[in-house]
């Protein structure tokens, strides 16, 4: 009985570090995408030190919080995103016309990391 | 390296505990739940162990949570006897009264072979000394023997002699085991006695086993088979 208990302990810490994770991953995710779109928004309106300027604040958080972000997802998936990040600046910095699917491809990337953590059968399956 | 040497370290101990929260089972007793939760453990363990750039937690949380369900799943089956068999099966007979039950072989996909085996194991040779064959659920085969192949035992040949308790250690490699001498009833009285007229101290003692009628054996250390 007392394995049984303690099983059932660890089972509901378990549950609960998995809630903590999704809640955690979603607010890291939505900072991350609110700013993403202003970096996106700076560069729609042809703005470069004001897009340097919200990417710089974007890589200080995801400098911030990467090592809680990796202790929840897989490391390949957070790599991606970091690549792309990195890619990002001499592209706003050129003004090159790539530089907005390329913040298309990051908020995709952000999106997804939250998006397949989620319990959805499909994800599941 | 440092991070692998680490990582392993953790899982190891994670792999412990969830073997001994599983509870003490030889391999071979397992049941086919056990056996494959055991076999999964060590899988995901692995992964987590080869590739630093899956979290840890997806390593931890899989295993904890597998063996979590098994100890569940284990104290149902104790009070269910209908989820007892859906997980772990039932006995069945593969041979009743010298005669093989053909159909349940088929069944089972057990060979000749194998039940030869199988009883060469239990001490039978010859199929008609048998009662009973019954596979159990962790697929081992108990075999029973009718009356007249059974050897005899003291009771069959009245010669009664009163139980006793085994032999207890002592000592052990110049260790005094205190509850070992309180279990059969003796003190360290007894126990000095013995080590004065051997002219010994407790560390020169190898071993030395009693029992309830204070009958011992000793043996000095340093003393070795030429």
């Amino acid at each position: 009985m007392n394995r049984c208990k303690v099983s059932i302990y660890i089972l509901l810490s378990l549950i609960l570090l998995c809630i903590f994770s999704l809640i955690e991953l979603q607010k890291q995710c939505e900072n991350y995408l609110l700013l993403t779109e202003a970096v996106e928004s700076a560069v729609n309106q042809n703005n470069t030190d004001q897009a340097l300027s919200a990417l710089d604040d974007l890589e200080a958080n995801w400098k911030s919080y990467h090592n809680i972000n990796g202790t929840f997802v897989n490391g390949s998936e957070l790599d991606s995103l970091r690549e792309t990040m990195s890619g990002l600046r001499p592209l706003i910095a050129n003004q090159h016309p790539e530089a907005d699917s390329e913040i298309q491809k990051m908020k995709n990337l952000i999106l997804s990391i939250y998006e397949e953590e989620l319990p959805e059968i499909w994800h599941i399956l | 390296m440092t991070i692998v040497l680490i990582r392993s370290f953790i899982l190891y101990l994670v792999v412990m505990f969830s073997v001994r929260l599983m509870g003490k089972r030889q391999l071979g007793e397992l049941q086919p739940a056990e056996l494959v939760v055991t076999i999964l453990i060590s899988n995901i363990a692995t992964l987590a162990l080869e590739d630093i750039e899956i979290p840890l937690l997806h390593g931890i949380l899989p295993i904890l949570a597998l063996v979590c369900y098994e100890v569940i799943a284990s104290w149902i089956s104790l009070k269910s006897v209908r989820f007892r068999r859906w997980i772990s099966g039932s006995p069945k007979i593969l041979i009743r009264d010298g005669v093989i039950d053909q159909e349940m072989m088929k069944t089972l996909r057990f060979s000749v072979d194998d039940l030869m085996a199988a009883l060469r194991m239990g001490g039978v040779f010859f199929i008609e000394e048998v009662q009973f064959a019954i596979v159990e659920t962790n697929g081992s085969v108990s075999v029973y023997q009718k009356s007249a192949y059974q050897p005899s035992e003291k009771q069959d040949l009245q010669a009664f002699q009163p139980s006793i308790d085994p032999p207890q250690t002592i000592i052990a490699d110049g260790q005094l085991r205190e509850h070992s001498l309180s279990a059969i009833g003796l003190d360290r009285q007894w126990l000095d006695t013995i080590l004065n007229q051997e002219k010994l101290n407790i560390k020169d003692v190898f071993i030395l086993t009693a029992d309830k009628s204070s009958a011992y054996q000793l043996i000095p250390k340093g003393v070795s088979v030429s």
